[in-house]
C-alpha cells in the first residue's frame, strides 16, 4: 500500500496529464461505489486498461470507495429503490426489465440503482474537481511543500526512500 | 487519440476475461455441487449430498450423479436417492436470473434407502418435521385399542380409580357434621326443658300465690299476661327454628338419595371404560385396522408436509420486500411487470422411474415450480406401472394446485390391482399382533385437500389371504377367540372415509371384519363383561358400604335435633294452656 500511495504522489508531481489521473479516480468511483461482480464494471475494466488512465490511482482510488460504499449503502438502497419505484419511471423500467443484457446488468437492484446513479452524477464534477486541485497543487503547493520542516522529516523516513525507488522506475503509468 | 488510448489494453482485458473464463469452467462443476448440497440441507433440514454435478454450456445442461437426500426424521435413512438426474435449461431465461428447467429426467430413484453415516443436522425444519410426525389429529386414532376384558382385575381398578360415591359421600358427611355442630350450638340457646320448667313453676307460684287468681286481681291479671306472652315468644323463636330445620332436612334428602345412587353410577362409569358395551362389537374391526388406517394417514401426512414444502413460497415477494431491510450490499430486487411472465424457478416437466420393492415405476410430474400463480398451472402427476413383480397394475396420479394461493386445492388417486401381500402387519398391539401372512389386495385411494378441508376414501380389499396372530399375543378368552376367528379368514374387506378439517379430521371405517368378528368372539364378550359388571358392583359396594353405613349414623343424629324441637315445642304448647286467665 505504502508502495502505492508513493507511485501516486509520484504520478502527481510528475508531468502526467491530471485528466489521466482524474479519470482513473473517477472510473474507480463507480467501480467502488456500485457491486463489484456488476456487468457495468466490465465495462469499466475494459475503459480502465484500454485508455490511457493511472492504473496506481484507479487501485487506490477502487480500495478507497470500496471501503465508503459498504458504510453507505443504506442511503443507496433507500434512493436506488426510490428511483426504481416511482411512478413517472415505471414505463421506463417495465422496458427495461424486459430486456435481457439489463436485467443481467442487474439494474432493478436498489443498490446497483442507487450507487450507480449516484457515482454517474458525481462523475463529472469530481474529475473537473480533481484535475483543479491536481494543477494547483503542482503550481502551488508543491514547491512549498518541498520546503516545509515536515517534508524535510519526511525525506529521512522508509516512505521517502519508497518514494525514491519508485521515482527511479521511470516512464508513464 | 494516442495520447488516451493504450491499444495493448484491450489484449490484456481479452486475457483476464480469458482467465476468468477458464478459472470459471474448472471450477463451476465443484461451486454449483457445493450450492446444491448447502441449498437442499437449508431446504430438507438433514444432509443433502451428491456425488458429482456436470455443468454443460452447448446445450445448456446440468447433469448431477448421486443424489442423496437424509429423512429428517431418520438420520441413518435417505428420504430418496436418485442415481441420475438430468437437466435441461433455458439459458436465456438464466440469464434473466430464472431457472427454467424445460426437461428433467430422473433415474434410479429409490425411496427409505440406508446410510453409512448419520444425516442429521440442527435446524428449524428438523424441529418442524418431527412436530409434524404426531399422530393424526382424530379421536379415531386415540381410541383403538381393545379393552383389556381378559385381564381386568377389579381390584387394581379400584384402587387406581377414583369413586365419586366416596366423595359424595365424605363431601355430605362434612356438610351434615357442620350444621349438627351448628344446631346443637342452637340447640343450646332456645328454649328448652330448664325453661319450661321456669315457667312451670312461676304458674304454680302464680296459682298459690297470696292472692292466688282470686287475690290482686288486677296484679294477678298482668303477671299472667306477661307469662302468655313469653311463653308465647319462645314457642314462636322454636316453631321458627323448626321451619328452618326442616328445611335444611329436606335439602339433604335429595343429596342422600343421589349420595346412595352414586356407588351404583360408578359401577357404571367404570364398566363403559373398561369394559365393551355392546355398541363397542360392533366395530372390532378397527381394534385390528385402526392402527394400520393412522399409521397410513401419518405417513400421508408426511409426505405432503414434504412436498408441500417444496412448493411453498413462504411469503408473497411484495410484501417480504417491505417488510423486511435488505442485507448490507445486497439491496432489494425490484420486480416490474413482465410481457411474458414466469416463475422464477419452474421445471416444465420430470421424467422420473422409482424403483420400488415391486418393480419400477415411471411417470411424469409437470409444472413444479412455487409460483403457480404467475404460470397460471398446477403441478400435476401421473405415475405407472403394469405386470410388476409383486403387483399386476398401480396407477398413481394427482395435482397440486396452488394457481389462487387463498384457495389451495390437491388431489391424490392411487390405484393397486392384485398388490401381493406377504408379511405386512396389521395391528402391532401388544393384545393382539395382526399379520397378513400372505394375500392379494386391491387399493383405490381418492383423496382432495380443498381450503384446508381434507375428504378421501379408501377401500381395500384382501383376497386368498392367511392372517396370522403372533404367539406372544395376551391370553384370554375374548383374545383367543377374535384371534381363531382372524386365522380361519380368507380375505376381507375395508372401507376408510376421512373428512373434516386437516387440523380435526374425522375417520370412519367399516369393514366386514366387524360381523365375522362380533359372530366369533360377541358372545364370549358379552360374558366377560357381564362377569366384569358383577365383580365390579361388588367391590365398589363394599368399598362405599362403610362410609355409607357412617353417613347413615350421621343423618339419624341429625334428625334426633328435629325430634328435641318438636319434644320443646309440644312441652311449651302444653304449658300455654295449662296458662288460664281467671275469667
Amino acid at each position: 500500500m505504502i508502495k502505492m500511495i508513493a507511485k501516486l504522489f509520484k504520478v502527481i508531481n510528475s508531468e502526467t496529464d491530471p485528466g489521466q489521473i482524474s479519470l482513473a479516480f473517477c472510473l474507480a468511483m463507480v467501480a467502488g461505489l456500485t457491486p463489484l461482480v456488476s456487468l457495468h464494471n466490465f465495462f469499466i475494466l475494459l475503459l480502465v486498461l484500454l485508455l490511457r488512465v493511472n492504473l496506481s490511482a484507479f487501485i487506490l482510488g477502487l480500495t478507497f470507495f470500496t471501503g465508503i460504499a459498504y458504510l453507505i449503502d443504506p442511503v443507496f438502497h433507500w434512493m436506488g429503490y426510490g428511483i426504481l419505484s416511482a411512478g413517472a419511471l415505471n414505463g421506463l423500467w417495465t422496458s427495461f426489465y424486459n430486456v435481457t443484457l439489463l436485467r443481467l446488468a442487474k439494474f432493478n437492484n436498489s443498490i446497483v440503482m442507487g450507487s450507480l446513479v449516484c457515482s454517474v452524477i458525481a462523475f463529472v464534477p469530481l474529475y473537473m474537481l480533481l484535475n483543479l486541485l491536481i494543477q494547483r497543487y503542482r503550481e502551488h503547493i508543491l514547491a512549498w511543500v518541498q520546503k516545509t520542516r515536515i517534508m524535510q522529516l519526511l525525506k529521512t523516513s522508509k516512505f521517502y526512500s519508497v518514494y525514491q525507488a519508485v521515482s527511479g522506475w521511470g516512464g508513464r503509468s | 487519440m494516442k495520447k488516451w488510448i493504450r491499444f495493448q489494453g484491450l489484449f490484456v482485458f481479452i486475457g483476464l476475461s480469458l482467465i476468468l473464463t477458464i478459472f470459471w469452467l474448472i471450477f463451476v462443476d465443484g461451486i454449483v455441487k457445493r450450492t446444491i448440497e448447502s441449498y437442499g440441507t437449508n431446504a430438507v433440514g438433514a444432509k443433502v449430498e451428491l456425488a458429482d454435478a456436470d455443468l454443460k454450456l452447448f446445450p445448456l445442461g446440468l447433469t448431477l450423479e448421486g443424489l442423496a437426500v437424509t429423512n429428517p426424521d431418520r438420520p441413518m435413512e435417505n428420504i430418496v436417492e436418485i442415481s441420475r438426474t438430468a437437466l435441461l435449461l433455458d439459458p436465456l431465461q438464466l440469464l434473466r436470473r430464472k431457472v427454467i428447467v424445460d426437461e428433467m429426467s430422473l433415474t434410479g430413484i429409490r425411496l427409505n434407502t440406508p446410510r453409512k453415516t448419520s444425516g442429521a443436522v440442527k435446524t428449524h425444519q428438523t424441529k418442524e418435521s418431527q412436530q409434524a410426525s404426531k399422530k393424526p389429529p382424530s379421536v379415531f386414532c386415540d381410541s383403538i385399542s381393545l379393552p383389556a376384558i381378559d385381564t381386568l382385575d377389579i381390584q387394581k381398578i379400584l384402587s387406581e380409580e377414583k369413586l365419586e360415591s366416596l366423595e359424595m359421600i365424605q363431601k355430605l358427611q362434612n356438610e351434615l357434621q357442620g350444621e349438627n355442630s351448628n344446631w346443637q350450638k342452637r340447640l343450646q340457646g332456645l328454649p328448652g326443658k330448664e325453661k319450661f320448667d321456669d315457667y312451670r313453676s312461676r304458674i304454680e307460684k302464680l296459682k298459690s300465690g297470696p292472692g292466688g287468681f282470686g287475690g290482686g286481681l288486677l296484679g294477678s291479671v298482668g303477671n299472667l299476661s306477661s307469662l302468655q306472652k313469653e311463653i308465647q315468644a319462645d314457642l314462636d323463636s322454636l316453631k321458627n327454628a323448626q321451619k328452618q330445620f326442616d328445611q335444611i332436612k329436606a335439602g339433604f334428602g335429595n343429596q342422600f338419595q343421589q349420595t346412595a345412587a352414586a356407588p351404583l353410577k360408578d359401577v357404571e362409569r367404570l364398566k363403559q371404560k373398561y369394559a365393551l358395551s355392546s355398541q363397542g362389537l360392533d366395530n372390532l374391526g378397527k381394534v385390528v385396522l385402526g392402527q394400520k388406517v393412522c399409521g397410513g394417514l401419518q405417513k400421508a401426512a408426511e409426505w405432503y408436509k414434504r412436498v408441500k414444502f417444496v412448493l411453498e413460497r413462504s411469503k408473497p415477494k411484495s410484501e417480504k420486500e417491505k417488510e423486511t431491510p435488505p442485507q448490507r450490499g445486497a439491496g432489494t430486487y425490484v420486480r416490474f411487470k413482465e410481457t411474458t411472465p414466469l416463475p422464477d424457478f419452474l421445471i416444465r416437466r420430470a421424467r422420473a422411474s422409482f424403483v420400488i420393492e415391486a418393480g419400477e415405476l415411471s411417470g411424469k410430474i409437470e409444472n413444479i415450480t412455487p409460483d403457480q400463480d404467475i404460470l397460471g398451472c398446477p403441478l400435476t402427476y401421473v405415475f405407472s406401472g403394469e405386470k410388476l413383480k409383486e403387483l399386476q397394475t398401480i396407477k398413481l396420479e394427482g395435482s397440486i394446485n396452488r394457481i389462487d394461493p387463498e384457495t389451495p386445492m390437491d388431489r391424490i388417486a392411487l390405484q393397486l390391482k392384485e398388490y401381493k401381500v406377504q408379511n405386512a402387519s396389521l395391528s402391532q398391539s401388544a393384545d393382539l399382533p395382526v399379520t397378513i401372512k400372505e394375500g392379494l389386495a386391491d387399493i383405490d385411494l381418492q383423496a382432495k385437500l380443498e381450503g384446508g378441508s381434507l375428504n378421501g376414501n379408501l377401500t381395500a380389499g384382501i383376497k386368498s389371504a392367511s392372517l396370522g396372530v403372533d404367539e406372544g399375543a395376551g391370553k384370554g378368552p375374548v383374545l383367543g377367540a377374535i384371534g381363531s376367528a382372524l386365522t380361519q379368514l380368507s380375505g376381507f374387506n375395508v372401507k376408510v372415509d376421512v373428512s373434516g378439517p386437516l387440523n380435526d379430521y374425522t375417520i370412519r371405517l367399516s369393514t366386514d371384519l366387524d360381523q365375522a368378528l362380533k359372530s366369533a368372539a360377541g358372545r364370549m364378550i358379552q360374558q366377560q363383561a357381564e362377569k366384569f359388571e358383577k365383580e365390579l358392583k361388588q367391590g365398589v359396594l363394599a368399598k362405599a358400604g362403610g362410609p355409607l353405613d357412617q353417613l347413615k349414623t350421621d343423618q339419624n343424629g341429625f334428625n334426633s335435633i328435629g325430634s328435641q324441637l318438636t319434644d320443646r315445642l309440644k312441652l311449651g304448647t302444653g304449658l300455654l294452656g295449662n296458662v288460664k286467665k281467671p275469667f
